[in-house]
């Protein structure tokens, strides 16, 4: 007849004992090396994310100067003598504001993505 | 502060012993769960408090990430092979006279096994077995006797067969 005692006994007598004990914690530093590995490039990407974040919020906001810049020259009486000016350089009869505008418009963006860019990097 | 090292080397026999079992004797998925358990351990250190032991809290850790391992995979319709449940260093007559027992063990549920390795495998108090399983102690009390009678009515069956 089976008694507490026995299963006592028997856990008692079936206790296993390992051998490997120092492979095992070799395995477990290496897992919490891979860890940290990953952990770092995590953070890393997670940088990486906020850093292209605030690039999409500078090229926005560099857009919308150049754009409002460009606006403003639209009224500014210069801009009559650069367009002529441009037609005696390109030989052309007459050329539009809407054109010098945008050539203007463009050239502003791309050198204030490149300060942004810079100031980011 | 504690050596983390340390630890685990004092720790690993009776963690991997006990996964082992419940993990029905596969070696590599126990020894799979222990080395997690123990990352899990090292990266919630801060969250460890001295009300319950080093080794109760490391228990825990390792018991619900095996109850997680469970939940996650698909009911087995698999044989569970009955030598594996406890695996020991046994010699022939030995199996010959623990296989009934090794049998009850098997056919325990998940919960009710922990419970009885821990109380009888690795001496844990029933207060401590209530920690780690996160249970009432008369929960853990009754989920102990529950397993016991499973055992007895499993042995008196084979006895009559």
């Amino acid at each position: 007849m089976y008694k507490d005692k026995d299963l006592e006994a028997f856990f008692k007598s079936e206790k296993h004992h390992y051998d490997d004990s120092k492979e095992f914690v070799s395995k477990v530093q290496e897992k919490l090396t891979y860890y940290h590995h990953y952990e770092r490039l995590a953070q890393q990407l997670a940088a990486e994310k906020r850093h292209n974040r605030n690039l999409t919020i500078g090229f926005l906001g560099v857009s919308v100067v150049a754009i409002v810049l460009v606006l403003t020259l639209f009224e500014l009486p210069i801009m009559q003598d650069i367009c002529t000016w441009l037609s005696t350089v390109l030989q052309i009869k007459s050329i539009g504001y809407v054109l010098v505008c945008s050539i203007l418009g463009g050239v502003f963006t791309l050198l204030g993505c490149s300060l942004t860019r810079l100031y980011y990097k | 502060m504690i050596n983390f090292d340390e630890f685990v080397l004092e720790q690993q026999e009776s963690l991997r012993r006990f996964l082992l079992s419940l993990c029905e004797g596969n070696q590599a998925l126990a020894d799979d769960l222990a080395q997690e358990s123990f990352i899990k351990a090292y990266l919630a250190i801060h969250t460890f408090s001295s009300k319950s032991g080093c080794k109760t809290w490391l228990f825990k850790i390792a018991y619900n990430h095996f109850i997680d391992y469970r939940r996650k995979q698909q009911p087995s319709t698999t044989h569970i092979d009955v030598a594996n449940v406890l695996p020991s260093s046994y010699t022939a007559d030995g199996t010959f006279e623990h296989e009934n027992l090794y049998r009850a063990i098997a056919h325990l549920s998940d919960q009710e096994r922990a419970v009885t390795l821990l109380f009888y495998m690795e001496d844990k108090s029933v207060k401590e077995i209530a920690t780690i399983m996160d249970a009432k102690e008369g929960a853990v009390k009754m989920q102990l006797s529950r397993a016991r009678e499973h055992i007895r009515n499993f042995l008196k069956t084979q006895d009559n067969v």
